[in-house]
């Protein structure tokens, strides 16, 4: 028991390490949302057309560039609007189910307007 | 560091004192040496030795004290005391393998990368962890779980063990008790058991009270007290005060030659041996009396009944040695037998019947169903108790005619064993 819990708290000061730079966030947020491209009205709202997803949506935002740092929506806000999105797990290739992105979709339309090159 | 030291001594400290299980045994060494001690027990016994030279019975009264002898053994003892912790065995092999895994985690540590997991994000925006700082974690936790147990293990292996102490003991290994410090008793003697009224008590002197054949022919008793408490007996004196009793009435009988030209061959062969008896009471005048009985038996051309018949100490030893052809009961068919006796004599036989009454010490009266049997008991046996009357008695016993007791004319048997029966 005393091993399990000091092996938890192990486990939550060692699974972390730097903060990620904004534009590895963005370019996590962007696979997500394309891996649920298929969902309704993700793809219009995106405005992607036939296009390919993550090339057509970072050139967009600027998600592509290095030193990309967030300014509206702020990185905090993304942050709170990604959680639903990495509700399946964190792993990169794991899609968020449809409802999560629904949900993205409803409360953060800033976020949505960032991507499909929309001012806020 | 300071604190680790402090943690470590706490910790050792507090492992150091903590109560372990202990198992004592005690176990006997080798024996050191025995002694023999005398132990009064503050009671008193009173006997009485017999001794006679005819024509008197001495009666030497002592008193002692009862002895208990105790045979000790003192011996070496080793009181074992086995101090354990059951806890320490597992407590060190697991914190051998945490402390083990743990401290290797951090001395591998330079081998494991310190790049940041750039593939995955956590919710807060972070990388995750690199392998070197999960590695360090891990080995942090392994190590302050481990080094604890291990050290607890070690201390309590090392303060279990077996602590002997030797010391000296004794053991009663066998008791005895017997009479001791004998001393010469005085006061006055009174007379026990018997028929009718007990004779008058007697002082003693020195210790001892003297009797005469005389004084003892007009006596009966089977005991003797001394302060109201009964006077032990040895067996063998009780046999001597009973010969002694029977040769007193013996020896004091008239023999006429003209009456024991009229007695019977067996009534004589009867007396004979009951003078034979008295032979065993040093000085008494036994060979007269034995010259007269035998010219009246030869006078009667009949010969002396030899006197080595077979020795017996029970009522088994009587059966086996004297073989009774006949066994006569209220119901069996021998009893038609006894009506003529002399057709019988000298054949053994076992007879049960009920104690009808004794006539004089040396004959009773037993009643086999319709038919009453004079039996002859020699007295100067230890078997010739005082049968209560009306008790079943079964005997071994030698047919020896026909007698007449008073108004009774009976069968007469010689009893070589009697005893009661269930």
């Amino acid at each position: 028991m005393r091993l399990l819990a000091l092996g938890s708290l192990a486990v939550v000061f060692a699974c972390y390490g730097p903060p990620a730079p904004d534009a590895a966030l963005c370019q996590d947020v962007i696979s997500r949302v394309c891996l649920a491209r298929t969902c309704p009205g993700v793809n219009e709202q995106l405005a992607l057309g036939n296009n390919e997803c993550n090339a057509t949506l970072r050139q967009r935002t600027g998600c592509g560039e290095e030193d990309f740092t967030f300014t509206e929506p702020t990185r905090e806000r993304v942050l709170r609007c990604r959680l639903p999105l990495i509700r399946q797990g964190t792993d990169p290739g794991k899609a968020p189910s449809c409802e999560d992105v629904a949900e993205v979709q409803e409360d953060c339309p800033d976020l949505m307007n960032f991507l499909g090159g929309r001012q806020p | 560091m300071k604190w680790m030291r402090w943690m470590a001594g706490g910790l050792a400290l507090a492992v150091g004192c903590a109560p372990m299980q202990a198992e004592r045994r005690v176990e006997r060494g080798p024996v050191l040496r025995t002694y023999t001690r005398e132990v009064t027990l503050g009671e008193r016994t009173t006997a009485a030795q017999a001794e006679a030279q005819w024509p008197k019975l001495q009666l030497r009264f002592t008193t002692a004290e009862v002895c208990r002898t105790e045979q000790h053994e003192e011996y070496v003892e080793n009181v074992i005391t086995e101090h354990y912790e059951p806890s320490a065995g597992p407590a060190i092999s697991a914190g051998a393998a945490n402390t083990a895994v743990g401290a290797g985690l951090l001395l591998a540590r330079p081998l494991f990368s310190n790049e940041p997991k750039r593939e995955v994000i956590d919710p807060e925006g972070r990388y995750g962890a690199s392998p070197q700082k999960v590695a360090t974690v891990w080995g942090v936790v392994l190590l302050s779980l481990g080094a604890p147990a291990l050290v607890t293990g070690i201390i309590q292996s090392l303060r279990a063990g077996e602590e002997t102490e030797t010391r000296k003991a004794d053991a009663v290994v066998s008791l005895r008790e017997a009479s001791c410090h004998p001393q010469p008793a005085s006061g006055t003697v009174e007379f026990a058991g018997g028929p009718g009224e007990p004779p008058e008590p007697r002082p003693l002197v020195n210790g001892t009270l003297e009797l005469t054949a005389a004084e003892v022919r007009g006596m009966s008793f089977t005991g003797v007290l001394l302060g109201g408490e009964a006077a032990a007996i040895s067996e063998e004196d009780q046999e001597l005060l009973a010969t002694f009793r029977i040769c007193s009435r013996v020896l004091a009988e008239p023999l006429e030659p003209a009456a024991l030209a009229q007695e019977e061959a067996e009534h004589l062969q009867a007396m004979r041996k009951r003078v034979l008896a008295c032979r065993a009471i040093p000085g008494a005048p036994v060979e007269e009396r034995l010259k007269q009985l035998e010219a009246a038996l030869a006078a009667r051309g009949t010969n002396p009944e030899p006197t080595d018949a077979p020795a017996v100490n029970s009522f088994e030893e009587a059966v086996a040695a004297y073989a009774p052809a006949l066994t006569i009961t209220e119901d069996s068919a021998a009893l038609d037998k006894l009506q003529d006796p002399d057709r019988l004599v000298g054949q053994p036989v076992l007879l049960r019947g009920v104690l009808e009454k004794r006539e004089e010490d040396n004959i009773a009266v037993v009643q086999v169903g319709g038919i009453r049997v004079l039996v002859f008991v020699a007295p100067d046996r230890l078997w010739a108790q005082d049968f209560p009357r009306g008790s079943r008695v079964e005997l071994v016993g030698v047919v020896m005619g026909r007698q007449r007791l008073g108004a009774l004319d009976a069968p007469l048997v010689r009893a070589v064993w009697m005893r009661t029966a269930l």
